[in-house]
């Protein structure tokens, strides 16, 4: 993987060619429009239209797939924002500011901020895959499975900052996030365990349709119970953020850039957990943290800002070494090897041109993303218009056809019912949910690499501190859990139970 | 239930006894030969973390001793609103299979949309609208969603 100008210009030449902007087009707009489907996540909407792709040379074929993919990372926080259903797990951080924005009016802000920072930090992390792409790609290299396991350990510790004051019922919530991921298979041996004889469970709890149920069904039977005529309070569409606001959010965006980025080149590590980190980490440095969580514009920038990051991160792995970091790229590894490329370091000597060019359209792919997304904000925010008994049963039978897509398995959506109930329950109890969320996301990851290290380490614990890297981890988040507990105790246990913030 | 307190007292309970629940599973995992982490160590450990999370939410219920705090439980029409809906949206997912998604989707919403108050004419209209989208989004996108009496 040399770089070089010359390729680049080159690359751009063909990207910029007529034919090719028009795929990167169809691919964004495609992308955005599954993304927008709740459960229909990028993954599955590249092998969707994988076959759709077959009848184009292998240039404009890739270029539209990977437009397919980032398009589908744009598109997917319209539904978290607009009716509070993150359609994958990366968009629950941006659904827990986003509705709270949309509730007080500022839809339309939180929507084109969405987008305004999926390109910031799209592009930024694209010039890192353009001139540092060799380099970095080595830094996955050093991640084994301990490091994993402390990154895991560091993921849960951000429960403590998402359950803000209601600490215990926060830990409450991730323990049964925890052991609702623990149903079904094994995840090394794939031997069943919890399922209790019954043969549905063996599938296990798959955690998009936790989210569906805790956030969508959740939020829905709030609503029903009120009777209220509009989901939103304020129904002002207000179609443009306030340059103001954009400004605010600059360093935000770079910030999450640099986050996503890095975490994006480390396979396994899911846009998922990165927008919770980079959600996290503006909380802790902003000057007004309790904003969070109460429609924080900083809040929805930082997590979709991380995601597009991440995504654009994952690049630099698949190109370099062939390594997928997650499922929507490992399907666009199959359509690269469908037309006999196969991506490592040799496909930079031997096809130079193919790969600028993608590079290169990727830049391009952003900009239409962008472009395409600023005037659909418009449309999207008017959702705040339909009343509530016609905008209530449709997400249901949105949630329904999100869950079911998952794995095309009618138990994943009694899955979502009871989650649904959970989520309503959690709501009145004043358990907050995002830990819950978090826990069921990190789980697998976390026994799988945990088991790794144990098996490499022949039993022994120490591994997790004698290797820099994960030492570090693991001291940063045995830090975070002591100062929130210090933090807790501190403030008395008089007010512990009243103020659940969720 | 009325107060955050017994809703807790209650919550904690039943957290407890499904943790007790998975520990006791748990125990029952057969362990493998070679591991160097038994197959059961997570599960249980989950469980009776579980277990004791519930329990200590009970404890802390009960020794609490500030203000109480009202749970704001729906009114009766609030519950009869939460109770259809939610028997609506089970015999929903019950006939998926059987009448397909396009139809199973046009009926619930066509039921639901009038009971939450819109006319009825509302209602079937956006039946119709949603039942269509989702024939439209199967079948060009070739998505294996039941079609049940539409046939493949």
């Amino acid at each position: 993987m040399f770089f070089s100008f010359d390729l680049l210009f080159q690359g751009f030449a063909i990207a910029m060619s007529p034919e090719n902007i028009m795929w990167a087009f169809v691919g964004c707009f495609v992308g955005t429009l599954v993304g927008v489907l709740p459960g229909i996540g990028p993954s599955s909407g590249i092998a969707i239209l994988l076959p759709l792709t077959t009848f184009l040379p292998p240039t404009p074929a890739i270029i539209m797939l990977a437009a397919i993919y980032y398009g589908a990372m744009y598109g997917g926080s319209t539904t978290a924002i607009m009716v509070n259903i993150p359609g994958e797990a990366s968009s629950v951080p941006t659904a827990l500011d986003g509705f709270e924005m949309a509730k007080q009016g500022r839809a339309g802000a939180a929507l084109a901020i969405s987008a305004i920072s999926s390109f910031v930090a799209g592009t930024v992390s694209l010039l890192g895959l353009t001139f540092f792409a060799p380099t970095l790609a080595s830094f996955a290299l050093y991640f084994g499975p301990p490091e994993y396991f402390a990154l895991m350990v560091m993921g849960l510790s951000l429960v403590v900052s998402l359950a803000g004051k209601a600490l215990f019922k926060g830990l409450v919530s991730a323990i049964l996030g925890l052991t609702a991921a623990m149903v079904g298979q094994n995840p090394l041996t794939g031997v069943g365990r919890l399922t209790f004889g019954s043969e549905d469970l063996m599938a296990g709890v798959n955690f998009i349709s936790v989210i569906i149920g805790l956030f969508a069904l959740g939020e829905v039977f709030c609503n029903v119970e009120q009777r209220i005529t509009y989901m939103l309070d304020n129904r002002k569409v207000e179609w443009m953020p306030k340059w103001a606001d954009v400004y605010r959010c600059r360093w935000v965006m770079l910030r999450s850039s640099i986050v996503g980025f890095f975490m994006g080149l480390l396979p396994g590590c899911s846009p998922a957990v990165t927008t919770f980190v980079a959600y996290d980490m503006e909380k802790r440095l902003s000057k007004n943290p309790e904003s969070f969580g109460k429609g924080a514009i900083e809040g929805v920038a930082a997590p979709e800002g991380a995601n597009n990051a991440t995504s654009s991160g994952g690049f630099v792995p698949l190109l370099a070494f062939g390594l997928p970091t997650g499922p929507a790229l490992a399907v666009l590894l199959g359509g690269l090897m469908m037309y006999g490329l196969q991506p490592g370091p040799l496909l930079f000597q031997s096809d130079p041109t193919f790969v600028w060019a993608i590079i290169a359209s990727m830049y391009v792919g952003n900009l239409i993303c962008l472009v395409l997304n600023l005037p659909l904000v418009g449309m999207w925010a008017r959702i705040a218009l339909i009343p509530f008994p016609v905008l209530g049963p449709l997400i249901l039978v949105f949630a329904v056809l999100g869950a079911y897509s998952i794995r095309f398995m009618l138990f994943d959506v009694w899955v979502t019912l009871i989650f649904g109930v959970v989520g309503y329950l959690m709501r009145k109890l004043k358990f907050p949910m995002a830990p819950l969320v978090l826990a069921s996301v990190l789980a697998q990851m976390l026994e799988t690499s945990l088991s790794q290290s144990l098996l490499m380490s022949r039993g022994s614990w120490s591994v997790f501190f004698t290797r820099p890297i994960a030492c570090v981890f693991m001291v940063l988040s045995i830090g975070s859990f002591v100062r929130g507990l210090w933090a807790q105790y501190k403030s008395g246990e008089a007010e512990a139970l009243a103020d659940g913030d969720d | 239930m009325r107060t955050l307190r017994s809703a807790d007292i209650v919550s904690g309970i039943f957290i407890c006894l499904l943790g007790i629940a998975v520990a006791l599973a748990a125990m029952s995992i057969p362990a493998l030969m070679g591991e160097r982490l038994p197959a059961k160590a997570l599960p249980l450990l989950c469980g009776v973390l579980t277990a004791v999370g519930g329990l200590l939410l009970v404890v802390r219920a009960i020794t609490y001793k500030g203000e109480e705090i009202p749970v704001e439980w729906p009114d009766m029409e609030g519950w009869r609103h939460i109770g259809v809906t939610m028997v609506a949206l089970v015999i929903y997912v019950a006939v998926i299979e059987l009448l397909g998604l396009p139809v199973a989707s046009m009926i619930f919403v066509a039921v639901l949309v009038p009971y939450l108050g819109m006319s009825v004419l509302a209602g079937i209209l956006t039946g119709i609208g949603t039942a269509v989208s989702i024939y439209l989004m199967i079948h060009y996108l070739s998505l294996s969603f039941p079609l049940g009496v539409l046939g493949a």
